[in-house]
């Protein structure tokens, strides 16, 4: 038994710093919402996608998302690897590296962050994706379901073997800046919009509101109050991107890790682009809800 | 058939959410029960886009679709369609599923305090929790957290105005007008009136949840020595949940 699990454990990444709040996530879970399994899944897909994409990866291949302050780690193989979304000043062994492209890495190559130049979450991308264990039918991460809710110092990550595989060579992307920079987080009405009187979704879709610094992968809260008699709901659904407004007038824009069913309003609802940006925010950031219908 | 009206509306750019008027009631939970089935059994041989999710509550079902949806009236109109179909409730068969409980001092935190606020004697209001058969109205707000119906008018409790940082895997509490089990340990606002041994959720098995959408629950008053019988069965995985069924 042991000298299989050698062998099918020699593409590994060792985590040397866990860094702030480092996860692996794929696409999400699907189809337990009903046992109030939450879809969990990476906060900015956009980007994880492009991470994937640029390793001709499955589109659900597993990729680590890194939240502000990044990890140390350290390849124990030879791999490929890209890293998009938000720029965290990467550097492998002692050399800056680039975001949006691929990187070739070498058993012994430390992957580094510092500084961060722009958005909130980057994704790491390996060549073949990373082969944590699947619960529910996803890798996400996510508190009761995956064995853990975050990567730990010391912790060993299987890469998903693969033959070498053609891939565009040097494939460079060209991001959209204004995926990271805008305020504006278009969004649909949601359920309970049209309970809301004339003035308050004037308010709701014309201020700036400030992102306060309670910021999960759960949901973000808003600073400002929002003058509010509506009471609570039977339970319903919520969904990622679902604006909820509480008795006591917080507003708080749920996201990928939230509960399947609330009790609060629901007055909006981001779409996706929105959702991919707004993960992308950091605290006292200013934001817009713009209705799109 | 007498039915309750519906009404349909878009939730976001991939979301369906189908409206009953707003209440906790036995015989609209059978009616969403019966509706939910056509719905899975239909909808997909008849669109393109294909349903991921449903999630079900009290007096609604959200459907959660693949690809954002283009034409909402369409499978609006269908739905309408298939609701005017629903004529008669199959007739079910109920499983009841036991959930020994413990209420003793060291797991029931507010037992006390809340017994005392409801001017009842501690052993009164563990007859009170324990005699009702508790409708599965859904599951959500955790993996495996069950939203029951059937609490005794006599126990309804406002939630805490401060919310517990951290209530016990097991726990089971009094919220409002409800009552139910944390299937892990989590914040709550709820009063903990006692704690289960057993297992209610595992997402490592294929039957993730051991009571679905539908079952009844029973709550059984267990002794702190049973607690601990029970609480090995469940380590070793000896465990057998006491399930029965009764017609409706």
């Amino acid at each position: 038994m042991e000298a299989i699990n050698l062998v099918l454990r020699v593409a590994m990444i060792k985590v040397i710093k866990a860094g702030l709040w480092t996860s692996i996530q794929d696409r999400g879970r699907f189809n337990y919402k009903h046992l109030g399994v939450p879809v969990a899944g990476c906060m900015d897909q956009t980007s994880a996608d492009l991470a994937n994409l640029l390793l001709n990866n499955p589109f659900d291949a597993a990729v680590m998302e890194i939240t502000i302050i990044g990890p140390v780690l350290e390849f124990q193989c030879d791999s490929r690897i890209a890293l998009c979304g938000a720029d965290i000043s990467a550097k492998l062994n002692q050399t800056a590296i680039s975001s949006n492209t691929v990187v070739n890495v070498h058993k012994g190559d430390v992957l580094s962050f510092s500084h961060l130049n722009y958005g909130a979450r980057a994704y790491l991308s390996v060549l073949g994706g990373f082969q944590t264990d699947i619960e529910l039918g996803s890798r996400s991460f996510y508190k009761g379901i995956s064995s853990q809710i975050k990567l730990e110092k010391g912790d060993l990550l299987d890469i998903i073997p693969v033959n070498k595989r053609g891939f565009a060579k040097h494939a460079l992307v060209k991001i959209d800046k204004d995926h990271f920079s805008t305020s504006s987080m278009t969004c649909l009405p949601g359920p309970e919009f049209e309970f809301l009187t004339e003035p308050q979704k004037e308010i709701l879709t014309e201020q700036f509101f400030t992102l306060s610094t309670l910021q999960v992968r759960m949901g973000f809260q808003i600073e400002e109050v929002f003058e509010n008699s509506m009471q609570a709901i039977l339970s319903s659904a919520v969904l990622p991107g679902t604006v909820q407004l509480t008795p006591s007038g917080k507003l708080i824009i749920l996201m990928r890790d939230c509960q399947t069913t609330g009790g609060y309003p629901r007055v909006l609802q981001l779409t996706e682009a929105a959702i991919n940006q707004l993960s992308q925010k950091t605290p006292k950031q200013t934001i817009q809800f713009k209705l799109i219908k | 058939m007498e039915k309750f009206p519906i009404s349909f509306k878009c939730f976001g750019e991939q979301a369906i959410i189908i409206e009953w008027p707003a209440q906790i009631s036995p015989r609209l939970l059978k009616i969403r029960i019966a509706y939910e089935r056509l719905i899975s059994e239909n909808f997909s041989s008849q669109f393109q886009n294909k349903i991921i999710d449903i999630v079900p509550a009290y007096h609604s079902i959200t459907l959660i679709f693949q690809n954002v949806i283009q034409n909402s009236s369409d499978k609006i109109n269908f739905l309408n369609r298939l609701y005017a179909e629903l004529k008669q409730l199959p007739s079910s068969i109920n499983r009841i599923v036991q959930i020994p409980v413990c209420y003793e001092n060291n797991f029931a935190s507010d037992i006390k305090h809340l017994a005392k606020a409801k001017k009842l004697s501690i052993q009164e209001l563990i007859d009170l929790h324990t005699k009702p058969l508790y409708e599965v109205y859904f599951l959500g707000f955790l993996p495996g957290f069950m939203y029951l119906g059937g609490l005794d008018e006599r126990l309804h409790q406002p939630r805490k105005a401060r919310p517990d940082l951290s209530v016990p895997r097991g726990a089971v509490a009094i919220g409002g007008q409800q009552t139910g089990v944390y299937p892990q340990e989590s914040p709550g606002g709820w009063h903990v009136i006692g704690s289960t041994p057993v297992e209610l959720f595992n997402p490592y098995i294929e039957n993730s949840s051991v009571a679905v959408m539908g079952d009844k629950i029973k709550f059984t008053a267990v002794t702190l020595k049973e607690y601990s019988q029970i609480q090995n069965a469940v380590s070793d995985g000896s465990y057998q949940f006491s399930i029965e069924s009764c017609n409706d």
